[in-house]
């Protein structure tokens, strides 16, 4: 199988939160980032930092993810430059 | 005197709807090679940088031939070896869409790629300066973009795409301009207004291309 990209692997990252209705949580997915769970917390936190996620706890303290405008922004940005991409075969 | 007599008239808006698309392109795909380096996208908005570089001097050329009296024309008609430079300007862009649509088959080898390609056409550039003609500009040119369309008319085989078959056609549209541009030189010089077909040509090719990053990068 093909290494991913850091770029794709955001790309997943967002896509599943986005797929699940803009929120998901950790467990959900860590399993569906096909990451190891250092790598997957790597992935978390830069995401946080750059504001394309966010961490949101319940009042029961169990956290969820929820992608963010800049995040869909990202996703648009993303599919934007796969079609120029593909179509000029770059 | 008619518009089609005005021939500064038409050398500047020609330059124009050369210099204004392809500098709209280069600001457009800079701005999604910014948001992921990828090698292929700044080739591909290089070449249009160059497109538009190499129709500006090629602009100022032609003005400091017209008004030789002003000291701007003094500076590039007293210093010859200002067309190497010109040369290796109209040359680069065909290059850079080369590069884009192959960098991945040089694979660890592609700055070396990039490096050999520049000297050659350097080189292409020295020759012709010394033996006082463009002919060689002309052959690697048409050679090029003969590469360039038969690549990117396999991708769009391989892969059809919206865009893919247009891009495809803009590229021997370019190509068509080379051969063109070629013939008044050396063949058809007798012809009245090839050149301004090689205009059209041109123009439209660019336009093409504006055309398809406008619609696939629209709101980016």
């Amino acid at each position: 199988m093909k290494k991913r990209e850091r770029f794709d692997v955001i790309k997943d990252i967002l896509e599943s939160i986005k797929k699940n209705n803009g929120k998901i949580k950790p467990t959900r997915l860590l399993y569906s980032s096909n990451l190891s769970s250092l790598m997957f917390k790597d992935y978390i936190s830069d995401l946080v930092k750059t504001g394309l996620i966010t961490e949101v706890s319940n009042s029961k303290n169990k956290k969820h993810y929820e992608i963010t405008e800049k995040g869909n922004d990202f996703l648009r940005k993303y599919s934007m430059f796969n079609e120029f991409v593909s179509n000029l075969g770059l | 005197m008619a518009i089609i007599d005005n021939f500064p008239l038409i050398e500047f808006i020609y330059s124009c709807l050369i210099i204004f698309p392809s500098l709209l392109i280069y600001i457009k795909t800079k701005k999604i090679y910014n948001f992921k380096k990828h090698t292929g996208v700044r080739y591909f908005s290089k070449a249009f940088l160059f497109f538009a570089i190499s129709f500006s001097i090629r602009f100022i050329y032609f003005i400091s031939q017209s008004y030789s009296e002003s000291s701007l024309s003094k500076i590039i008609l007293y210093n010859n070896y200002l067309l190497i430079l010109f040369e290796l300007f109209f040359l680069v862009p065909g290059f850079y869409f080369f590069m884009s649509l192959t960098y991945k088959k040089f694979g660890r080898y592609r700055r070396l790629a990039w490096c050999l390609g520049i000297v050659f056409l350097f080189l292409v550039s020295l020759v012709d300066y010394f033996t006082y003609t463009f002919l060689l500009m002309y052959i690697v040119s048409i050679g090029l973009f003969s590469m360039n369309s038969f690549i990117s008319y396999r991708n769009y085989q391989k892969k059809p795409t919206k865009y893919g078959q247009i891009y495809s056609t803009a590229m021997v549209l370019l190509l068509i301009s080379w051969i063109l541009n070629f013939s008044t030189q050396y063949i058809l010089d007798k012809i009245p207004f090839l050149r301004y077909y090689v205009y059209f040509v041109n123009v439209l090719a660019v336009l093409i291309m504006l055309f398809i990053v406008n619609k696939i990068l629209d709101n980016f």
